[in-house]
């Protein structure tokens, strides 16, 4: 394959969209095995990121367009925005942090450079002239590539509803969660009540 | 709000996986446009006190 233009921007832009992919998922990877709950900044900044993939996977099942990368720039820009933000909660020393650290940086910091990152490259491939062109015939081998794509994005954004749900369920988050609001409620329905405790009590009590 | 954002984003990655790029292109305006809306309400009770 001739590396034009088009070509190497296509693939650029699904470099970054597995890259954002990544990202995503290892979020999800610290979630489940560190227990550690997103915050409402957390989940903001996860469909900051989703968004960023999405600019980029409109560009890679339709065509280039400025206006997909102003999509994946807007987001870049809403995640870096909310980053900074939760930076800002906690750059004052003693006000503690929120998760662990990774590479010696947290999460909301490693977001921060990531969305900076994103909107640096894509400005340099946005600004490659070529990729406008109308085009072209489209590769069999890719498209299967694109539907593999697809179903990852479908995967991330319906598990990140699900874990908000089991998270939050429809009330607004709490700023520090420590549990599964809707697993925790679930338990606790299966349990037997404090009053029904004290009812089998008295029971017992009239039987003997 | 942040489970319609994700609801708004599941709807979107289905119409553009199905061929509706227009479609797609407003629901993800809408949503980011509801992103900023929900980070300015998360921040602007504490924005009020600092400033």
């Amino acid at each position: 394959m001739k590396m034009t233009i088009p070509v190497l921007t296509k693939w650029m832009n699904i470099l970054e969209m597995t890259g954002v992919m990544l990202a995503l998922l290892m979020a999800f990877a610290i979630q489940f095995a560190l227990h550690e709950l997103p915050c409402p900044l957390c989940l903001l900044q996860r469909v900051g990121f989703l968004c960023i993939a999405f600019g980029f996977l409109l560009n890679i099942r339709f065509s280039r367009r400025p206006s997909h990368y102003a999509i994946a720039l807007m987001s870049a820009v809403y995640t870096s925005f909310v980053a900074l933000r939760q930076i800002a909660l906690h750059v004052v020393p003693g006000t503690g942090s929120y998760g662990q650290a990774f590479m010696g940086l947290h999460l909301y910091t490693w977001s921060y450079i990531a969305s900076m990152l994103v909107v640096f490259v894509t400005i340099v491939i946005m600004g490659m002239d070529k990729q406008y062109q109308p085009n072209t015939q489209q590769d069999s081998r890719l498209s299967i590539f694109i539907h593999l794509l697809f179903g990852v994005m479908f995967l991330l954004v319906a598990a990140n509803l699900v874990s908000l749900f089991l998270e939050c369920g429809f009330s607004q988050c709490p700023d520090d969660p420590t549990h599964y609001l809707m697993l925790d409620s679930k338990q606790m329905a299966s349990l037997p009540s404090p009053g029904a405790n004290h009812d089998s009590l008295l029971m017992l009590r009239k039987q003997s | 709000m942040l489970l319609a954002l994700f609801v708004i984003l599941l709807i979107a990655v289905l119409a553009a996986w199905i061929g509706q790029r227009r479609a797609a292109c407003y629901l993800i305006s809408l949503n980011l446009i509801l992103a900023w809306i929900e980070f300015y309400h998360h921040i602007s009770s504490s924005l009020t006190l600092q400033l």
